[in-house]
């Protein structure tokens, strides 16, 4: 082949690298790179030439090309509930290759490594030296509609990371083996590991729904990050910790409760308020839900995946040498039971959900999330046990004995019927009398015996599972409205800012049979529909 | 999505609740933190040899019945001030630091660890271990070529990898 015939070529991959870029962009190929692309591909019938990536598979070269192959792998930390136990290397999967023109530093070709880390490019002889490079993201598939998604991992400058090999003249025609391997020591690592959970966990959602979405993966860590880790709607973007007393870029787990995030907001869901949260704490119903969902999503990718103890959430501090644990817990027998209760609280989410998914797989679990979840107001655990109903996955397994095993109490209360004063269960001054709004709607009535001029406190106590109470006190007649805490300054049916029990402070002005009715908040904007708590009169 | 505010028959309470709302359509979800949140680290960057300040701040977020705090110092390294055992109970929420003075002899790379182990009223313990190294070994990151920037919308950091 004559050096134009090689400029040539090398101006079509060159051409060819950046249609490959631009799709992944925009999604939309200009016109002239379209016909650039057409030109590319008469070009390498008419030459015979191999010129091109071979996405992680051989060509069988001809005596005027190079085929440059190896393996890629990185240097990956184990882990179990004491904290790191060692490092094995482990392939890279699905990663872009490129061949790198050291002279320029324009990329001549590229491909991607297969399922186990390896890969092989075909090129026509280049006149300078070249060198391999794999990056931590996976364009090139993705481009060639050979992977379903698009990861990428890159630092606060939105660079992506890379490993290279050293230059060398691929001059003559002729295989050239390079292995790479991207080390715990070099700090190339940590980002490869970011790729590769996020691989487990993409993996996952095409195996079990079937696609991905064209949403691009995007993961930001980089050494020295104190910036937190999280998920963020704004920029559908992952961010980890890079800091030295909390580095998360070998912390799996973490990584994939981010991912569960962030398949939550496209493929389902999430009402979260957000912020910071303990596995201990008991919070509103849509952040529990959302915090309980993603570390639920990463354990069953990592069962998928064939990891042991998947039940386990592990956040190490990142240090070098084993152990380094910051802290773990449990979902399936949930670590700190005692918390773990109610629809409130992410460990108690975790659990059930988990749970389920092993009387009865993930699949019912991705139905309600992907097709019922969607279409919910405020998506919380209640939305979940609607959506299991509604679509039809109770035949497969009733779960309320999951539910109940965390003290969920999506059940009517021994007290029913009670909807009316004239089904109004009779109390105790003094007493304590629990009850739940379910279903949907759910109205508790009680009546008690009232001596004029003595004051009365009615109130809503021990709320759990979202409950949102909001009271109303009726005449002897049943019917006739006294009072009801709607108004009480300044916060509208709620006890306080951050408590959403109920009071209501109230002199009989005549002795009688008075009745208290007993509902769920449901104004615009109200977060539960059901609940559970204490009533009292005394 | 709207949520309940105070006065919402206040306009100015409909307009917060609309800033809210639209707040709160951009989730930041963090990662799960345990039921103690322990941070340490040094007053100011120390001169060696010479006298430390490192400070131990621990945030209790559960109700407990006790905590055990407990640092552990290399040989080489001495307290000056501050208690090495420490148990009681701390107000749920609030930080509070524990300040140790330590001399340090070289500038070799020591480690000095605290141990906090959290019981709570249910009888669940929760322990941290926090590190904090002492003249840090400088971390050489094997960058082939840094940062480099390809074209106007592509960054690629390269590390060997042979």
């Amino acid at each position: 082949m004559s050096l134009r015939e090689n400029e040539r070529i090398q101006k079509i991959e060159d051409s060819k690298q950046y249609v490959v870029r631009s799709k992944q962009k925009k999604n939309k190929l200009p016109t002239a790179y379209c016909l650039l692309l057409t030109t590319y591909f008469l070009v390498l019938a008419s030459c015979g030439s191999g010129g091109g990536s071979s996405g992680g598979t051989s060509t069988t070269p001809d005596s005027s090309t190079v085929t440059v192959s190896g393996a890629v792998q990185f240097e990956d930390r184990t882990f179990n509930s004491t904290g790191f136990t060692g490092t094995q290397n482990k392939a890279v999967r699905f990663a872009d290759i490129e061949i790198i023109n050291s002279s320029d530093s324009s990329v001549i070709a590229s491909a991607s490594t297969d399922i186990n880390g390896n890969y092989s490019v075909t090129l026509s002889p280049p006149s300078s030296t070249v060198y391999v490079r794999c990056l931590t993201s996976t364009s090139v598939g993705f481009g060639k509609g050979t992977k379903a998604y698009n990861i990428e991992v890159v630092n606060g400058s939105s660079s992506v990371y890379s490993v290279v090999s050293d230059a060398f003249s691929a001059a003559s025609s002729g295989t050239y083996s390079k292995n790479l391997t991207a080390s715990l020591v070099s700090g190339a690592g940590g980002p490869f590991n970011i790729l590769d959970a996020l691989t487990d966990g993409t993996e996952f959602v095409v195996a079990k729904n079937g696609s991905f979405t064209s949403s691009k993966v995007k993961a930001i860590w980089y050494d020295g990050n104190t910036d937190g880790t999280y998920y963020s709607t704004a920029t559908n973007g992952l961010h980890f910790l890079g800091k030295s007393a909390d580095n998360d870029c070998y912390d799996d787990m973490v990584i994939l409760h981010e991912f569960g995030h962030w398949v939550s907001n496209n493929f389902s869901k999430d009402n979260s308020p957000g912020g910071t949260h303990t596995i201990t704490g008991h919070y509103d119903i849509r952040l529990a839900w959302s915090e309980g969902w993603a570390t639920f999503f990463g354990s069953s990718v990592r069962s998928y995946a064939g990891y042991s103890s998947p039940e386990y959430y592990i956040d190490t501090t990142g240090g070098s040498g084993n152990g380094n644990l910051l802290f773990f817990y449990e979902i399936k027998t949930p670590s700190y039971s005692s918390f773990a209760t109610g629809s409130d609280n992410e460990l108690s989410v975790s659990s059930v959900l988990w749970n389920i998914f092993l009387s009865a797989g993930f699949s019912g679990v991705w139905d309600v999330a992907k097709n019922y979840l969607p279409s919910a107001a405020e998506v919380s655990l209640e939305d979940f046990w609607d959506g299991w109903f509604n679509r039809g996955h109770s035949s497969t397994l009733n779960p309320s004995s999951i539910f109940s095993a965390r003290s969920i109490e999506y059940a009517s209360d021994s007290y029913e019927s009670d909807n009316n004063s004239s089904q109004a269960k009779a109390v105790i001054v003094g007493t304590s009398y629990h009850h739940t709004y379910y279903p949907s709607g759910d109205e508790d009535w009680i009546s008690f015996s009232a001596t004029s001029g003595t004051t009365y406190t009615i109130e809503t106590l021990s709320l759990t599972n979202g409950a949102d109470t909001h009271l109303f006190l009726y005449n002897t007649d049943g019917t006739t409205l006294i009072t009801s805490n709607v108004n009480d300054y300044p916060y509208t049916d709620d006890r306080s800012l951050t408590d959403k029990s109920s009071l209501i402070t109230w002199t009989a002005t005549a002795t009688g049979t008075y009745y208290v009715r007993s509902k769920a908040y449901s104004d615009s904007g109200a977060i539960s529909a059901y609940g559970s708590y204490n009533i009292r009169v005394q | 999505m709207v949520f309940k505010m105070p006065f919402s028959k206040n306009r100015i309470s409909k307009v917060i609740s609309i800033i809210f709302s639209l707040l709160f359509l951009l989730l930041i979800a963090s990662k799960p933190i345990p039921p103690i949140e322990v941070i340490i680290g040094f007053s100011k960057q120390p001169i060696v040899p010479g006298i430390a300040i490192v400070n131990l701040k621990v945030i209790p977020l559960v109700e407990h019945s006790n905590i055990d705090i407990q640092i552990e110092l290399p040989e080489k390294l001495r307290l000056i001030t501050g208690t090495k055992k420490w148990n009681g109970i701390l107000e749920v929420d609030k930080t509070e630091t524990f300040q140790y003075q330590i001399y340090i002899p070289d500038s070799k790379t020591y480690e000095l660890k605290a141990v906090i182990i959290l019981k709570m009223i249910t009888g669940e313990t929760v322990r941290r271990e926090e590190t904090l190294e002492i003249n840090p070994v400088a971390k050489k990151n094997e960058y082939k070529k840094n940062h480099i920037k390809e074209g106007k919308d592509r960054g690629v950091i390269e590390f060997k990898g042979e």
